[in-house]
Order: C-alpha cells, then sequence, then structure tokens
C-alpha cells in the first residue's frame, strides 16, 4: 500500500472523468452545434466544465479566452487530485502545475517585451493560485523586463531568465519558450526520482515519451525553420527522452538532411512519427501519438494520474479545434481531420 | 463600538479624510451599503447646504494619483537613504491645512534640483562599489589566484569571457565538447551557489556564434571593469584601492551635502508625511460613496471616540453630518469589528485567542476565562517551584523582545511556582531529598495522592466544561438562535446531558445515594428534545413547516449527531485526566533521572544528571504540557461557545510599508 497516495480513490475518480470527457455521445453533441454562443452554452452547463465556465460572462469566445478557460479545467483538475497525495507524491502531482505557470509568464513576458498594457490580462490565466510561489501582482506591476526578471528572483526560473534582453524577448521567443518547457520537464524529472522504485519507472517512462515527441518537433521545426546551430538545437533538446538519449539527440542535431532526420527518428522510436505530419501540424501529430501511446500501455498508480495529465491537455486542443471549426463554419469531417480523439 | 456615517461634500471630502485618519480612531466598514440612497440624512444635508449642482463631481484617476504618489514616496527615500537621513511618522507636522500634497511635491522637486545630483551620484558610486565587491566575492574564489589574464587579453586572435553557469548547463556543454569552438575551463566555485566560475575562451571570428551558445546555457558574465587588469590576486588588489577611493568621494559629497542635509532634514520628514498621508487618504478615498456633490463614508469607531472624532471634523469645516447607530440598533444586518479590552493580567493571554479567532463583536470574549483556567490547568501539570521561577524569568527576558509571549510566560511561571509550593517541588527535588522544602499535599507520587489528583483533573474539567456550555449557551441567545442555545448539543439540554451523564457515573460508584434510573432516564429525554431540535423551535417560534427539507435526511442527520454527543460529551469530562496525569508524569520523568543519578557516587555526576534531567523536562516536557494545554481550550472548551470569525478593530492610521 502507497502511504502516500490513494491510489483505489484516485483510479475511481479518474476512470469516471475520463469516461466522460471520452463520451462519444457528448462529443457528438458538440458537433451538432451551429454556433460558438451554443458551444459556450454547453460547456456553462457541462458537469465537468462549468466549474471554470462560470466567471464567463461573454457568449462570444476567442479561441485564447475558450484556451484559457479549458486550461483552468487541467489545472483545477490537478489541484482537486492533490487531496489524495502527500509527500514526495504530492510534490510530483504539484510539479505537474508548473506548465500553466509557464504559460503564464510567457504571456506576461511576450506582453512586457513588447510594451503591451497587462490590463485584463488575468482573465487569461491558468496557473494555480493555490499552489503557486509565484507573487503574480508584483510580477505584473513590472515595468519593464529587468524588473520583470528581479520580480523572478528566488525563483524556479530566475537563473534562466534573469539574462533576458528586449531584443532576446522578441526575436528569439521561441528560446525562451524552450527554456522554460526546459524547467517544466527537467524540475518533473526531478521531482520522479523521489517517488518509489515502481512508480518512478512508470512515470520516467511516460515522461520520457513525452519528451521524445517534443525533442523530435523541437529538432525538425529548428532544422527547417529557425537559423541556429546544431549545438543550440542539442542544448535546447530535453534529455530523459524514453527511446531518444543524448547521443541519439546529438546525432539527430547534427543531421543535415530532413530525409536522412525522418529516417533516424523512426528507426529509434519505432513507428512512423512523421506519418500524417505533411498535412497536419506538428502539436496535433504528438498529442495523436501520446493519445495512442496512452490506450496502448494501461498504466498503473502514478502513471494514471500521469496519463490523464496528458489526456486533459489533448481533450483540450481538440475542443479548442472543434470551436474554431464551429467559428468559422467549417465541414464537420475536415474539424474532425483535425481532432486527435477519433470519434 | 458604533457605526459613524460622515456625510460632507465633495469639495471637503480630502480635508475631511485627512483629519479621520490622523485621528486614528475609526475602523473603515468594507462591508457595501446603500447610505447614500437609502438614508434621509443625506438628502436632509445636500437641502441644507445648499450644494446641489454648485460642484459636480468629476471622475478622479485615483489610480494615477496613487502611482504618482508611491513614485514620489520612492525618490524621497532613496534621497533620504543617501543623505542618512531617518524618516519618520510624525502627526504634528500635518497639522497646517496650508501645506498640502502639491507644495510637497514642489518642495521635493526643488531639493531634488539642488540636492539631487550629488544624491545621484553618491547612489551611484555606492551601486560601483557594490559591483566591484561582488567581483572581488567571485574572483576570490578562483582556484589559481596568479592565472595570468592579462596574457589571455593579449592574445590577437582570441577572445575571453568569465561567468557564472550552473552545473546542468555545464553537463550539456561537455557531452558536446567536440563540436564547441571554445575551450571551457573550470576556474572556481562561487560560495553560496549553485554556479560555478567557468573561462570560455573563442576566436574572435565565432564571436556572434559563441555569443548565441552562451545565451542559450543561461551564461552569467562578469562583468570586468577595463581598468582591472592582472591575475586574480591582482585584481583583488586594485579593487581593495578602487573601493577605498570610491568610499572616500563618497565621504567627499557627502562632506558638500551636510550643510544642506540639516537645512532639509526637517522639510524632508515633512513631505514624507504629506506624501504618506495622500497615499492613505487615496486609500480612503475607495471606500467612500459619491454622490453628485457629496459623499458618505461608514467607519466604525468606539462609543467613546466619536464627540472626538466630530471635533477633529470641525475643525476643517462645519459643513458635515455624522450620524451614529450603535451596534445594538444595527442588529444582526452588520459584523461590527471587535476590540478586545482585557487587564493586564489577561492581556497576554489574546495572542492564544487570536490563534484560533477572533470573537465576534456579540460573542463574548474567551481571553479572561482562557487566561484563567490555562494559568491553573498549567500549573497543575508543570507544579515546580525551580522550574517555574525559570519560566518566570526566561518570560521576563523575552518580554523585551517578544512583550505579549514574554509576559505570558511569566504568568505560566508564577502559576508553575504556586503548584510547586502544593507539590513540595525544587527542580524535581522534594521533601525526600529536601526536608526543609514546603508542601501543601506531599509528594505527587505518593499512592495515596494519585487517585486525587487524577480526580481533581475530571473536577477541574467539569468545572470549566460548564462555563463553556453557558458561555456558549449565552452566545447562541444573544444571537438569536434558540436551536442552539436551548435544545443544541451545546445549549441548555446539551448541559443537562452532559450533567446526567456524569451524575450517572457517580451513581454507580455508589457516591450518592441516587438510583441510577433518574439520570439516565434524563439522558434519554434529553436525547430525543436534541434529535426534535429544529420542529421543537419551530413550534416555539410558531413557525412552519417544522422541519425545512426532507424529513428522513434532518433524521438521519440528528441521529448521528447525537450519537456523536454522547462519545463526545464522555471524551471532553475524561479528556481532563490528562491534567492529573501529567502532573503524574512531571513528577515521574524526575523521579527517572534522579534514580540515575543515584546510581553513581561522584557528586559532579549526579549534579549534570539532574541539571540535564531538569533542561530535558523545561524544554521537552513543558512544551508537551504548553500544547497539551492548548488542546483543551480549543478542542475541549472553545468548540462550545466560540466561533472566532469576528473581524479586529484596526482604525486606519498614517504608515508606510
Amino acid at each position: 500500500m502507497n502511504p502516500y497516495m490513494a491510489v483505489e480513490a484516485v483510479n475511481t475518480k479518474i476512470v469516471t472523468k475520463q469516461g466522460y470527457l471520452l463520451n462519444k455521445d457528448n462529443w457528438k453533441k458538440l458537433f451538432s452545434f451551429n454556433s460558438v454562443s451554443q458551444l459556450t452554452e454547453f460547456f456553462r452547463n457541462d458537469p465537468e466544465f462549468k466549474i471554470v465556465f462560470k466567471d464567463l460572462s461573454t457568449d462570444e469566445i476567442h479561441r485564447n479566452n475558450l484556451e484559457a478557460f479549458l486550461s483552468k479545467y487541467r489545472t483545477y483538475e490537478i489541484e482537486e487530485l492533490l487531496h489524495y497525495f502527500s509527500g514526495h507524491y504530492k510534490s510530483f502531482v504539484q510539479a505537474l502545475l508548473i506548465e500553466a505557470e509557464i504559460q503564464d509568464l510567457s504571456l506576461i513576458l511576450r506582453k512586457i517585451a513588447r510594451d503591451e498594457k497587462l490590463n485584463n490580462i488575468k482573465e487569461n490565466f491558468v496557473h494555480s493560485e493555490k499552489y503557486t510561489d509565484l507573487n503574480f501582482d508584483k510580477l505584473l506591476s513590472s515595468r519593464n523586463l529587468l524588473s520583470f526578471t528581479e520580480n523572478l528572483k528566488g525563483s524556479l526560473y530566475y537563473n534562466d531568465l534573469r539574462n533576458l534582453t528586449k531584443e532576446d524577448a522578441v526575436k528569439r521567443e521561441f528560446h525562451i519558450e524552450m527554456k522554460l518547457q526546459l524547467i517544466f520537464y527537467n524540475n518533473l524529472l526531478k521531482k520522479s526520482e523521489d517517488l518509489c522504485k515502481e512508480d518512478m519507472k512508470i512515470a520516467k517512462d511516460i515522461i520520457g515519451f513525452k519528451i521524445d515527441l517534443e525533442n523530435v518537433q523541437w529538432i525538425y521545426r529548428a532544422l527547417n525553420y529557425y537559423k541556429i546551430s546544431p549545438e543550440e538545437m542539442l542544448i535546447y533538446s530535453i534529455n530523459g527522452g524514453r527511446k531518444i538519449n543524448y547521443n541519439r539527440l546529438k546525432k539527430l542535431c547534427y543531421i543535415k538532411s530532413n530525409e536522412d532526420f525522418k529516417k533516424t527518428v523512426n528507426s529509434y522510436l519505432k513507428f512512423d512519427f512523421f506519418e500524417e505530419l505533411k498535412s497536419k501540424t506538428s502539436n496535433l501529430t504528438i498529442d495523436q501519438h501520446m493519445l495512442k501511446f496512452i490506450k496502448k500501455n494501461k498504466f498503473k498508480g502514478i502513471g494514471t494520474i500521469l496519463t490523464y495529465y496528458f489526456l486533459v491537455g489533448i481533450i483540450i486542443y481538440d475542443l479548442t479545434s472543434v470551436t474554431e471549426g464551429i467559428k468559422y463554419n467549417a465541414p464537420k469531417e475536415k474539424i474532425l481531420e483535425y481532432l486527435s480523439f477519433k470519434i | 463600538m458604533a457605526l459613524l456615517q460622515v456625510v460632507g461634500s465633495l469639495e471637503e471630502m480630502h480635508p475631511i479624510l485627512k483629519e479621520l485618519i490622523l485621528c486614528e480612531n475609526v475602523h473603515l466598514n468594507s462591508e457595501s451599503n446603500n447610505a447614500y440612497s437609502n438614508n434621509l440624512l443625506v438628502h436632509e444635508f445636500e437641502s441644507e447646504t445648499n450644494v446641489i449642482g454648485t460642484n459636480p463631481y468629476k471622475e478622479v484617476d485615483y489610480d494615477k494619483i496613487y502611482n504618482q504618489c508611491k513614485g514620489d514616496i520612492a525618490t524621497l527615500e532613496n534621497l533620504c537613504n543617501v543623505l542618512d537621513i531617518h524618516l519618520k511618522k510624525d502627526i504634528n507636522v500635518l497639522s497646517s491645512s496650508s501645506y498640502d500634497y502639491q507644495n510637497a511635491r514642489e518642495d521635493l522637486q526643488n531639493i531634488i534640483s539642488t540636492m539631487g545630483s550629488i544624491a545621484d551620484k553618491i547612489s551611484l558610486t555606492k551601486k560601483e562599489i557594490s559591483e566591484l565587491l561582488n567581483i572581488k566575492d567571485k574572483f576570490s574564489g578562483i582556484f589559481n589566484q596568479n592565472l595570468a589574464l592579462s596574457k589571455i587579453s593579449d592574445l590577437q586572435y582570441f577572445e575571453y569571457e568569465i561567468g557564472a553557469l550552473s552545473h546542468d548547463n555545464k553537463w550539456r556543454i561537455k557531452k558536446n565538447y567536440e563540436n564547441l569552438s571554445a575551450i571551457v575551463l573550470r576556474i572556481g566555485i562561487i560560495k553560496s551557489s549553485v554556479e560555478d566560475m567557468y573561462i570560455i575562451i573563442y576566436p574572435k571570428q565565432y564571436k556572434d556564434e559563441t555569443n548565441n551558445l552562451l545565451k542559450s546555457l543561461s551564461w552569467n558574465e562578469l562583468k570586468i571593469p577595463k581598468d582591472i587588469r592582472g591575475t586574480p590576486s591582482e585584481m583583488i588588489g586594485q579593487i581593495d584601492i578602487r573601493v577605498k577611493e570610491l568610499n572616500s568621494e563618497i565621504e567627499e559629497l557627502t562632506k558638500t551635502l551636510e550643510f544642506d542635509k540639516e537645512e532639509h532634514k526637517y522639510i524632508l520628514n515633512k513631505i514624507f508625511n504629506v506624501l504618506i498621508a495622500e497615499e492613505k487618504i487615496i486609500e480612503v478615498q475607495r471606500n467612500v460613496d459619491i454622490g453628485e456633490n457629496l459623499f458618505v463614508l461608514n467607519v466604525w469607531a468606539k462609543d467613546k471616540d466619536v464627540k472626538a472624532i466630530e471635533e477633529s471634523i470641525g475643525r476643517v469645516t462645519n459643513k458635515f453630518i455624522v450620524t451614529k447607530k450603535s451596534a445594538k440598533e444595527l442588529g444582526k444586518q452588520v459584523k461590527p469589528p471587535t476590540k478586545l479590552k482585557n487587564n493586564w493580567f489577561t492581556k497576554p493571554f489574546e495572542i492564544i485567542v487570536k490563534m484560533y479567532g477572533l470573537p465576534s463583536y456579540n460573542e463574548i470574549d474567551p481571553t479572561p476565562f482562557l487566561a484563567l483556567t490555562y494559568t491553573l490547568i498549567f500549573g497543575i501539570m508543570f507544579g515546580d517551584i525551580g522550574q517555574g521561577l525559570v519560566y518566570f524569568l526566561a518570560g521576563y527576558a523575552l518580554s523585551k523582545k517578544f512583550y505579549d509571549a514574554g509576559q505570558l510566560l511569566m504568568r505560566l511561571g508564577v502559576s508553575s511556582i504556586f503548584f510547586g509550593f502544593i507539590y513540595g517541588s525544587l527542580f524535581g527535588l522534594e521533601q525526600h531529598e529536601l526536608p526543609w522544602l514546603p508542601s501543601l499535599v506531599g509528594k505527587v507520587l505518593d499512592p495515596k495522592n494519585i487517585p486525587s489528583i487524577l480526580l481533581t483533573g475530571v473536577i477541574v474539567g467539569i468545572v470549566v466544561l460548564t462555563v463553556s456550555y453557558a458561555f456558549g449557551i449565552i452566545n447562541a441567545l444573544k444571537k438569536g438562535d434558540i436551536e442552539e442555545g436551548v435544545f443544541g448539543k451545546n445549549g441548555a439540554v446539551g448541559y443537562l446531558f452532559f450533567v446526567s451523564l456524569i451524575v450517572s457515573v457517580v451513581c454507580l460508584t455508589g457516591l450518592i445515594k441516587l438510583s441510577v434510573i433518574v439520570p439516565i432516564m434524563t439522558i434519554v429525554v434529553c436525547l430525543v428534545i436534541m434529535v426534535l431540535k429544529e420542529p421543537l423551535t419551530n413550534i416555539l417560534m410558531n413557525k412552519k413547516p417544522l422541519i425545512h427539507g426532507d424529513a428522513g435526511s434532518y433524521f438521519t442527520e440528528s441521529i448521528f449527531e447525537c450519537v456523536e454527543t454522547i462519545l463526545n460529551a464522555l471524551s471532553n469530562a475524561i479528556s481532563f485526566i490528562r491534567v492529573g496525569a501529567f502532573a503524574l508524569n512531571h513528577a515521574g520523568l524526575f523521579l527517572a533521572f534522579l534514580v540515575m543519578s543515584e546510581l553513581t557516587d561522584n557528586m559532579v555526576l549526579k549534579i549534570i544528571i539532574l541539571v540535564i534531567g531538569n533542561i530535558l523536562i523545561l524544554t521537552l516536557e513543558g512544551l508537551i504540557v504548553f500544547i497539551q494545554g492548548l488542546r483543551l481550550q480549543y478542542y475541549e472548551m472553545f468548540s462550545k461557545f466560540f466561533a472566532g470569525d469576528g473581524i479586529e478593530f484596526e482604525p486606519v492610521k498614517l504608515n508606510h510599508k
């Protein structure tokens, strides 16, 4: 028996929630809507989502807002599940909340770097107010990048952001995003070291798979779209992959041709990562592979909450795509193509 | 406590609010109020003062003024920091109404223009010194203090940088070393940091590439001033000389300001007070209801202060109305703040009450009761003349820094000394060891004393629980809650049930000649009444329906509550056995050390063992007794009568964080 995790309670709760979120009848209902306001009303009354949508005042919802509300749902879910954990297990699950915190930090950073006003930014915040160590009010009072980084002093993020210049924030935006992503995964892996042996293995397996996907996406983008050196590509790659270890990452970063890259990636991952990439975004590809991985492996223990966390992320992305589709009157078949979850 | 409604014209809002802040005895009512739209007096004020339409309200950007004010305070503080002037709150300088916020701002600008440049220079020089000391600190962590850095800087095709890198990033760079166009060497450590010092040497032609790489690694470059050169030890020497020079520069600059400083000391403090007053006024203004041309502010004040408040406002205007409604008149619709009133003995115990919560205005303040019972219970559990004296002296020393906590400890110490005389115990030693020691009951661990000490604990418990029930009943009835006050588990019927339970136990022991059937019947009747408390209350109040909601779930809930009441009543009384048990434990613990000391003939060793024993008793056992005492207060007593959801009376005052 694990004294730090109420295993049965978490499993029961998550199985019920998953069953609801993946209920095909609910998804079919979504497709019957013709306007965003109908969709918003649906979320407002939905037994799962209403908790975060109750604060929504307007009927017309922008993509960013919707994504924010749905991400708040993910934060809320983790906050609620945290009641079933204690000790190192609690701090591991709490480390998942950092992803939402990073999302908000990036938002503030982008606005400050572009000299935009920070008014109303709070409504798009998705971090957990209960479990954050950051003083967001203080961060919002930052007048420039220097005071912003100074306000981060003592936090997980300070060392990596302290030398940030305005030019970096505007021209090297993806660098910051990669740095923050590195912080999230490194911290999560570090926290997983404190779990019991069996759970640590499961956690590293799941996180490692996600890291593999993120790394492939990152190097693929860097090779094709960013003009950066292979050394930099390697620095921003995340360590701790399931199939792609450091030496393999290094090899990938120094590959010259696209074809060679794809071939090598597929040989490492043992499946075709690029199968549907031509017609879709790389985010969607990652989600689809992750969903397949979650469905194929029935993880237990800490794996249930970890897979649930990633699953909710995928659902959020899909729901956002449905809203976009409905907003622009896209044919249902077309919207379906852009979903990871196959109805 | 009274709720004051201050009505005045918008034109005079600023001076009125200023007076309210300066009199330091009003508490802002943060609850929403419909004062302006509902109150006849407000309209009366409008017609009497004939201010309608004369000065229409203009929207004021409070945030802008507030930020401006904060900015000015920061500038002033920086200047005074450089001048080494200590700014302090002084209400007297604000009494002159002619010197306002605008005057203060102008004066501040004038002072900044005359002294600002020198002060800025001093501030910059101080900053330079701190940077140099930071470099010195980093250089002192370099392993090879004779590293010839100047030779590297003389290289024609190479450049170098010294800086800090985290272990994680160091690992990243190390693993890909063969592909880097730079040499990376660890040259030292940085104390109290997870980073180490590194030197990076790279060909000049790869400067951009290297810079990008370093940025990705969150490289923290150490910027060395150009005029500092040589080996690290030479650089440290140069830094010391430079810091000395800069310090004398500061001294010189400060001297030139010395004359102005004395002259401006008073005015700077005056400006400071005007600025913090303005800051506070804006904070209060946010709570004001604005009408067409008048304002309404609701504040709480103590009854005896009302006259003084009116007189304060009267000093700046005669066009104002202050209406007063006592907390009693306002009834349940408001939540007045609470100001605890306690005498010199009970006051320090407020910290224990506040840890649980503050009594609401209509609730009985449990502090005197707690002070009395806590001191008594602590003394019974930890009675010793010598150890009590140690606590008393420790409390006295502590009270210099933490007044209330120290005073609290002193009182507990006195109680411990008192019971020390009753038990006849001095640092654990009793009459057997010290025959001259006075004692009332004799040895605590004497078999004939043990049952009476345990029984005393229970009797003390029954008495304090009786008072707790009484408080609970009074509090509930004050709130008009008949259901809880009369029929509830902490109400009159609850108490009757508790007493019956005790009486039945006493009957069973045969101490009183009464059939046990009588108290048991009372218990049953009480339980039935408690189950039916809601319908009984509604019958009494002539209200319908008798049960709100589903009757089935009401009875299920009530029956479970009764089971809980039975268990609680038993555990409540038994819980107080710990009072006696800890008195025995206290003596027993020392006995263990006494026995240990008797095992040796060496006098010094004997004394050492007894001293160690006393230290352990004073620290560990003292702490446990303190916590157990708190547990009895919070769990057994407070839960009967104290909700602790009051708001503290916090008068608006000048303060600046």
